[in-house]
């Protein structure tokens, strides 16, 4: 029985201005010594590539357990999410205040659907 | 004949597996939900708030970045190796969790509780004094219990002694665990008389973290049964072509 901690890990989120100033009065927001927020306000001006750098550095920090991202803006970098299968951090897709939650365009769930071929119910 | 028994057990453990995955996706499903809920509560009471406070009053512009520290943070446990390390628990630790039940505002609570300590021997004093001041009718009594109380404080002074020799070494230790672990609350970044829908959005948005960290443990469930699935059901293609 192995037994792998790391204790008080970070849950960062990427999203718009209502998703992040809410998630940070809950506590989550952090900024490190090396002045790395774990959150990004995604607006009208932040372009694909910014969403992409961002992303990449939220993964790449191994003090981050949790990835919230808003499911419109990770429809901005699917590609870069799809091909993402690691199992810390977690990325989560959540609503955002004025797109709901679309279970079919979720990642994992994808995934989970695309187990069931009509192949293999022969 | 041993092949068909193997392709049996694949097969039964195949089905575990969907039963598995079926109440992994029933549960995720649900919680998604929750959360949607908790959300959507949480937006409209910032709006709410926004409404109240003017537009501009709650943005990141009022984020303090310089001394910004989580207060709720995730404990990413890994109980076993068998899933090839996907088997993640997430739990959540709060600021107050960790320091055995620290209060918010740094230290309060250990104050009062050694205070108390004080208080309740003073004021047993107090009680001494007063009542023999008061009551001359049962003067009698008193001294008798004076005498009593004398002979037991001799014994009970040395273990009291120790006593707050031990407390005071816990309060220190609880101290500097203070000083390290400072919990503040980020709802005083749009000021200090907040209005009661911007605390209820926070409780909401509060909610909403508890909630996924719990899907983030049923998606990586979700994980852990896809991959041992797809394992599987090679191996059973295997057993089938080799029959």
């Amino acid at each position: 029985m192995a037994h792998s901690s790391a204790r008080g890990r970070l849950i960062a989120v990427i999203g718009d201005e209502d998703t992040c100033t809410g998630f940070l009065m809950g506590g989550i927001g952090e900024v490190n010594r090396h002045r790395q927020p774990n959150f990004l306000v995604v607006d009208k001006a932040t372009s694909i590539a910014e969403i992409e750098d961002g992303f990449k550095a939220l993964v790449t920090r191994d003090d981050i357990a949790i990835i919230l991202i808003n499911q419109h803006i990770a429809e901005m970098i699917r590609h870069i999410i799809d091909v993402y299968t690691q199992p810390i951090p977690a990325v989560l897709e959540i609503p955002s205040k004025e797109h709901p939650y679309d279970p079919a365009k979720d990642s994992i769930l994808r995934r989970a659907r695309g187990m069931f071929s009509a192949e293999d119910l022969r | 004949m041993e092949d068909s028994d193997q392709l049996d057990k694949v097969c039964r453990q195949l089905d575990q597996l969907v039963l598995d995955l079926f109440n992994t996706l029933d549960s995720l499903y649900s919680e998604q939900a929750n959360l949607d809920l908790q959300m959507k509560d949480g937006y409209l009471q910032m709006s709410k708030a926004r409404y109240t406070m003017g537009n501009k009053a709650v943005s990141s512009l009022q984020y303090d970045t310089r001394n910004m520290q989580a207060v709720v943070k995730v404990d990413a446990v890994a109980p076993s190796v068998d899933g090839g390390g996907n088997d993640y628990v997430f739990s959540l630790v709060k600021c107050g969790e960790k320091g055995e039940g620290i209060a918010p505002s740094g230290g309060e609570g250990d104050a009062t509780s050694k205070g108390l300590r004080h208080r309740n021997v003073k004021s047993e004093n107090v009680k001494d004094s007063g009542s023999s001041d008061q009551h001359d009718r049962s003067k009698k009594e008193e001294d008798e219990t004076c005498e009593l109380e004398n002979k037991e404080s001799t014994e009970n002074e040395k273990c009291a002694n120790d006593n707050k020799k031990k407390s005071e070494d816990k309060v220190s230790s609880k101290k500097e665990n203070n000083s390290a672990v400072r919990c503040y609350d980020p709802l005083k970044w749009f000021g200090v008389l907040v209005p009661q829908s911007l605390r209820q959005s926070q409780t909401d948005f509060k909610k909403a973290i508890e909630t996924a960290c719990k899907i983030a443990e049923l998606r990586t469930n979700l994980e852990k049964t896809r991959m041992k699935y797809g394992s599987l059901l090679q191996q059973k293609k295997e057993l089938q072509a080799e029959q």
